[in-house]
């Protein structure tokens, strides 16, 4: 909970208790906008859908633009948030086996949750697979991957400290990315759709 | 592309912009080592109102309890054995001996914090030592000596143990465990004698 926990601001029950309504209201907003579909997340790879990413990139833009400008304006201290430091060969890694895994399963660790939850038998099975990735990892940590784990590193750092230019700048150029690449990504999932509509699992008939 | 695309797009570029052009923040100097160093001595400014229940059930001659409220406020409650002596009249010469000693633990203290830090920070800036201020007040103490509330069942041995005392504590100074209401303390005692010591030769040209 941002600057609030670390500094003492509120309680332990009460972060808790605030993470639990944050993150109900997030599952229901993943159900709602149909991301437990695995076709959701698969069709970002395959180009006939795209909505996930316009979705997240808006998301990270709207947040990024927020606590800025609330840092701007002295509301918040944004140096004050946590955020981790920087391993790039590890991260990069696991950044390929991630994508892997939304493509090969169609959920990310969060939608699988909730689409698990929904009775969706695939997503289940994706939940068990997490948590079997997650202790394989954990019990082999020392012999397998503590020298993976410490590569590429580069302390605490932020793209715009390390191009050198100001955070609002920064944000302003990635804002311009975002939008152009929404403005591509339409025009390739018009392209692919008018190739032929991809049929519904209705008609597949599984 | 839909309209609503549209003006969340725009939108989003809209912040952007703003972003972009929004005030920089002053840079912050970094501190300096000095005033670093003052700042984190200040929390040896504070006592609980536990470690003055203690002093004053124990009878610590080497505590002195400073009410720096207003003479009619110190009249109707006051902490029992605490001396009265105004945040405005502090540094009144008849007080030195109590402000500006190095012998007994001085503990100020008001219904809050504030005007008992005020006093604190006047005796702190002209170096005056050994002088505490009661952390939260009376306020304080009425809350965690006179009414102690019960901890919840999940609570640590510790809190447990605390409330104990607490309760014995409140017993003692006649708070709502015993009769209900708190009551007020007997009236103040005549102030401890104090070891006179020479007069340091502090700020020249006075503050009085």
């Amino acid at each position: 909970m941002g600057p609030l926990f670390p500094q003492g601001l509120i309680s332990e029950p009460l972060n808790l208790l605030i993470a639990f309504i944050i993150g109900i209201g997030f599952g229901i907003g993943l159900e709602a906008a149909g991301f437990t579909n695995t076709r959701k997340l698969a069709g970002v790879f395959y180009g006939y859908d795209f909505v996930v990413l316009k979705v997240f990139f808006t998301a990270a833009m709207t947040a990024a633009i927020g606590l800025f400008l609330m840092d701007a304006y002295g509301l918040i201290d944004i140096k004050l948030t946590f955020y981790p430091h920087t391993y790039w060969i590890p991260t990069a890694i696991a950044g390929v086996i991630m994508g892997l895994g939304f493509l090969i399963g169609g959920f990310c660790p969060g939608t699988s949750v909730c689409a698990a939850t929904t009775g969706k038998i695939d997503a289940m099975m994706f939940v068990v697979g997490v948590f079997i990735g997650i202790f394989f990892y954990a019990f082999t940590y020392e012999p397998l991957f503590e020298t993976l784990r410490g590569t590429g590193k580069m302390g605490q750092v932020d793209i715009a400290e390390w191009i050198g230019i100001s955070d609002g700048l920064f944000i302003f150029i990635v804002t311009v990315i975002a939008v152009a690449s929404f403005v591509i990504v339409d025009k390739i999932q018009k392209k692919v759709n008018s190739k032929g509509k991809i049929k519904d699992i209705e008609e597949l008939g599984l | 592309m839909k309209t609503t695309d549209k003006f969340f797009i725009g939108l989003l570029l809209f912040g952007a912009v703003w972003l972009l052009l929004a005030p920089s923040k002053p840079e912050l100097k970094e501190i300096p080592l000095k005033d670093l160093v003052q700042e984190a001595t200040q929390y040896d400014r504070y006592v609980s109102t536990d470690e003055v229940a203690k002093a004053i059930m124990s009878n610590d001659p080497s505590v002195i309890l400073i009410d720096v409220r207003s003479p009619e406020a110190y009249k109707k409650y006051t902490l029992p054995g605490a001396i009265n002596i105004p945040v405005d009249s502090i540094l009144n010469d008849q007080y030195a001996d109590y402000v500006n000693q190095d012998v007994y633990k001085t503990v100020f203290f008001s219904n809050g914090s504030s005007e008992a830090n005020r006093a604190w920070s006047i005796c702190a800036s002209l170096g005056y030592k050994n002088n505490y201020v009661m952390k939260g007040g009376l306020n304080e103490w009425i809350r965690t000596i006179i009414r102690p509330e019960k901890p919840a069942e999940w609570s640590s041995e510790g809190d447990f143990d605390l409330y104990e005392f607490r309760k014995g504590a409140s017993r003692f100074f006649g708070g709502a465990n015993a009769s209900g209401s708190a009551e007020p303390a007997a009236p103040a005692p005549a102030p401890r004698p104090i070891a006179h010591k020479k007069k340091k030769q502090a700020a020249a040209g006075g503050c009085e």
